[in-house]
């Protein structure tokens, strides 16, 4: 690091003023000034972590780019940034999320709730809903016909505040035509189309004098609609001006004193709330913790299997007696299962399982006697799944055994020969410990990897067996995702971000000490 | 000769690269013509999911207005009318009636001189990219929706009432009742929906009109050797279907449509006597387990099948695969007639919609009329929400299915809902993998749904 900055400072003459710096700080100040204008947006609703994300990201070019002994660090600043927005903001965004009540229920920020709230109108009771045509004045500004309920006049309202009474046929006024006056003295008449290419105006003006204000609600539909909700920012309370009730924000929903409830809720820290529904309960920790144990075997063994396939068929293709271009066809053609999209690899196989035209089940019925339905029993699944993870990944195993055999010095599996090794001997004492070195960080990389794989119990089982008799959903096939998915996305009152953010969490704490063995690996390396 | 080795592996790594692009192009081509048919298929609408399969997630499972066409593909958006300085309407329907809501909207866009962009979706993305764009604004004007999307729809505000005047009488009044929550009506049913038994008339002369003649049917067809007698399939939607006719229920639904989700009815004795005629036609033979989209399409015209409790979402791939079929009403049974569900499709204005008057109008001045409800039930084959419609449609299809329909009442749109589907659809697995016993299956659903309700309620 500090020969680093001795090397920059070469290339960067200190204490003097060149081109290139100048346009350094022009470049600097139009970022800053962008970012600044556009913080308050980019501090809307729900996106802060990403807008701060965001700032430490400028904040950290600037200090970079303004400070020459930093140098170095404009080489790593756009890795770091990258880091930063991809996997720390999203990291933190879901921890946040675990401890809210975010979901489909509280889908919106209280923001946009009031928002939504705000637009609610009611029709006092008794008030008509009339039919209406719109007219324009010489200076833009707009006003309704609207027609009278029987008995009544019609009136004219106006975006300016006025209301008075019109007679069809009588002071200059037109006679009806099509429901209302052909004419106004004053006023154009607007047609359809004119009314349709305004309506946004029109919808969006108030007419008529305060306390009767008319405000339309379609082509055909004009009435005192009013205002149903109104908020307080001091007090954060609603306001039902319909029935007079006051509602308090509780725990995301807006909550009169008796209890009742207002459409839509918001979304609201609930502090642990997820973590207690996903362990209060005995029996759903009880499933969890299935899950979580065959989640653990099904990535360790789906990729042991992998591996041992993988390492049998290349020691043997590897063999001196094969010759060497069958060994290379060979190779290629076990390649195949790899290069096919993994998805239709899964839905064939789970054609060839299914218990009634599957091409296995069928066959190992007439062969063997087998139940042909041995997919749909807690350990049948999980066999199914445990072959078909294999069948997908062993090729990438002889691909990179191969490689990996291929790399070892012949010189070294020589001087164990003339040790007077035999090939057990040879393979366990030479082959094996280069080999691992090698691809050990694969295997544990591809068990981290496999542990996350939805794809194929989704497609495949879709974690089905279910276990009986629980109040969640959960299979004995399920890994921790697809049980989160179930759970999050598939049961109870629609999606509930905020329980899938909490076991996201537990994964991410699950894998963060696998992935943190890697740098035992990747110190085997190292030179110093 | 490491050279030779260096080059030879160039070589190969090319292939391999060619032959993964290939693949992969493959993969996009197929994927590319499946989605139509693919969207569908994970979902109890797109045919009959198998026992073995939980049923699909949240609404889809009541979805049976997508009918699993085969031949649908990509559709491109449609813009219809192109009037400069007109508003123009966004609207997001289902890909397979893309055309269909684009010739009715061409009407509106003639008549009031605005323009509709009617954007294709797979019907289910249409539910959760709205929650997701609704809020923050970017969501259309209208969506096509079904039921019971609005209950949490509704929840989360993104829904505006719409008011029909006096035309609200001319609605099938179920539909109309489905749409509406706390008083307020939430959208315009366009069309209904609900189940149906389809059977193969060579194997079985005569409709079983209560499930008390099926021991009889079956024993007959068994004699025959015929595959799958009967087959259910096995989604909660029809299950719904079957356990009223014994005098369960979800939630008590009151004939006028009322629903009262306090009183959650999975556990009831006539819930385990439907359940048990599962687990007796299973122990007997009558049907068989994993019985699911793939493995009817080939049986039902093969004459494998005798009876298929299931939905109209059945009968498109049945006409495409010329199998013969008759289309009946669900068996009574000791309580009477099946209940099953009527869904009900149609369109809802967003709340937060900066066309809103427009949208209005685009139902209540224009859509709910008898020309274009009549011409959209005819063009997408549907029974329609529209009761003139309803009555003037001569389709034998349609006409059999709306019989068959009679007895429906609305599917309840409360949240709750969404626990029912998970909770049954697994028990129904475990009924048809002998894992588990009516009783428990029964307890267990009655359970997961009761605490949803308690906490929607």
């Amino acid at each position: 690091m500090s020969s680093a900055t001795a090397v920059a400072r070469r290339f960067v003459p200190e204490r003097k003023v060149s081109a290139g710096r100048a346009l350094r700080v022009v470049a600097l100040i139009v970022l800053d000034a962008v970012v600044a204008l556009s913080v308050p947006k980019l501090f809307g609703d729900g996106t802060a972590f990403f807008a701060s994300g965001i700032l430490l990201v400028v904040a950290g070019i600037n200090v970079v780019l303004l400070f020459d002994r930093l140098a170095p660090w404009r080489w790593l600043a756009p890795g770091i940034a990258l880091l930063v927005l991809l996997t720390v903001v999203p990291v933190a965004y879901t921890c946040y999320v675990a401890f809210t009540n975010y979901s489909d229920s509280h889908l919106l920020s209280r923001t946009q709730a009031v928002r939504a709230l705000e637009v609610d109108t009611y029709l006092p009771k008794g008030a008509p809903v009339s039919p209406w045509k719109a007219y324009r004045a010489a200076d833009g500004s707009t006003a309704l016909y609207l027609a009278p309920a029987a008995g009544a006049e019609g009136r004219l309202v106006t975006s300016t505040g006025q209301s008075r009474t019109l007679t069809p046929g009588a002071d200059g006024v037109g006679a009806l035509q099509d429901g209302a006056p052909a004419s106004i003295p004053g006023y154009t008449r607007l047609t359809l189309a004119q009314t349709v290419v305004s309506l946004k105006a029109l919808q969006d003006a108030r007419y008529g004098p305060p306390g009767e204000v008319v405000r339309i609600t379609s082509l055909s539909a004009a009435a005192n609609y009013q205002q149903r909700y109104t908020y307080d920012d001091a007090t954060e309370t609603v306001t039902d001006r319909q029935s007079g009730k006051t509602f308090t924000p509780r725990r995301g929903t807006f909550t009169a004193a008796d209890g009742t409830t207002i459409s839509p809720a918001f979304r609201a820290s609930i502090g642990w709330g997820n973590f207690a529904q996903l362990f209060g309960d005995k029996v759903i920790r009880s499933v969890a913790l299935q899950i979580f144990l065959w989640n653990i075997v099904f990535a360790v063994l789906g990729v042991a299997l992998q591996f041992v396939a993988g390492l049998i068929i290349s020691v043997a293709l590897n063999d001196r007696a094969v010759p060497r271009r069958l060994a290379k066809v060979i190779r290629s053609i076990l390649l195949l299962p790899y290069v096919i999209p993994s998805f239709l690899t899964v839905l064939v196989w789970g054609a060839m399982l299914n218990p009634n035209i599957g091409l296995v089940t069928t066959a190992m019925a007439r062969l063997f006697g087998v139940d042909a339905n041995w997919v749909a029993n807690p350990t049948g699944s999980k066999l199914a799944v445990l072959l078909v993870v294999f069948w997908l990944g062993f090729p990438y195993f002889v691909l990179v055994v191969s490689g990996g055999l291929q790399a070892i010095p012949g010189e070294l599996l020589e001087a164990a020969d003339v040790d007077g090794a035999g090939p057990v001997q040879r393979f366990r004492s030479v082959t094996m410990p280069i080999l691992m070195r090698m691809i050990g960080p694969l295997i544990v990389l591809h068990m981290a990897g496999n542990f996350n794989n939805f794809l194929v119990i989704f497609l495949l089982t879709k974690g089905s067996p279910p276990f009986e008799g629980t109040p969640v959903p959960a299979g004995h096939s399920d890994i921790l995702l697809s049980f989160t998915y179930k759970l999050s996305f598939t049961f109870g009152n629609g999606a509930n971000y905020g329980l899938a953010a909490v076991i996201t969490m537990l994964i991410f704490l699950i894998l963060l000490p696998i992935v943190a063995s890697q740098f035992r690996y990747y110190a085997v390396w190292q030179e110093d | 000769m490491t050279q030779q080795a260096r080059r030879f592996d160039r070589r190969n790594f090319l292939g391999l690269t060619g032959a993964a692009g290939l693949a992969a192009l493959a993969a996009a081509c197929s994927s590319g013509s499946s989605t139509g048919s693919a969207t569908p298929t994970p979902s109890p609408a797109g045919g009959s999911p198998a026992p073995t399969s939980a049923p699909a997630p949240s609404a889809s499972a009541t979805a049976p207005a997508v009918s699993g066409s085969p031949s649908a593909s990509v559709t491109p958006p449609v813009t219809v009318g192109n009037i400069p300085g007109a508003p123009t309407l966004t609207m997001w329907v289902d890909s397979q009636y893309v055309a269909q809501h684009a010739a009715a909207a061409k009407g509106f866009s003639d008549k009031f001189g605005a323009n509709v962009k009617v954007q294709p979706f797979g019907f289910n993305d249409i539910l959760t990219n709205f929650q997701k764009a609704g809020p923050a604004g970017n969501g259309p004007d209208l969506i096509d929706a079904n039921i019971d999307w609005l209950g949490p729809l509704q929840q989360a505000g993104l829904v505006a009432p719409v008011d029909f005047g006096a035309n609200a009488a001319k609605f099938d009044k179920r539909a109309l009742d489905g749409w509406t929550q706390n008083g307020a009506v939430l959208g315009m049913p366009i069309t209904v929906e609900s189940l149906c038994v389809l059977r193969n008339p060579k194997l079985l002369p005569e409709p079983l009109t209560n499930w008390s003649q099926l021991k009889t049917a079956m024993d007959g067809l068994v004699a025959k050797k015929v595959k799958y007698p009967i087959v259910y399939d096995s989604n909660a939607y029809v299950y719904i279907g079957i356990l009223t006719a014994f005098g369960g229920y979800c939630f008590k639904q009151a004939p006028d449509g009322k629903v009262d989700i306090a009183d959650v009815g999975l556990d009831k004795p006539g819930t385990v006597q439907a359940l048990d005629l599962l687990a007796t036609s299973l122990k007997n033979g009558w049907t068989k387990p994993a019985v699911d989209a793939n493995v009817v399409a080939k049986a039902f015209p093969a004459n494998q099948i005798g009876l298929q409790v299931t939905g109209p979402w059945q009968i498109l791939p049945y006409q495409d695969a010329k199998a013969t079929f008759a289309i009946d009403p669900l068996p009574a049974g000791p309580a009477g007639p099946a209940v099953p569900w009527l869904s009900a499709r149609g369109l809802l204005v967003n709340k937060l919609s900066k066309n809103a008057a427009l949208a209005q109008s685009f139902l209540t001045d224009y859509w709910a009329a008898d020309g274009p409800m009549a011409t959209f039930a005819k063009v997408t084959a549907k029974q329609s929400a529209w009761l003139p419609a309803q009555k003037s449609n001569d389709d034998a299809t349609v006409q059999a299915l709306t019989k068959a329909a009679a007895t429906a009442l609305p599917i309840p749109s409360t949240p709750a809902l969404q626990a029912f589907w998970p909770a049954v659809g697994d028990g129904l697995t475990l009924l048809f993998n002998k894992q588990s016993t009516p009783d428990k299956v029964a307890r267990t659903a009655q359970a997961a749904v009761s605490a949803a309700a308690k906490k929607a309620a």
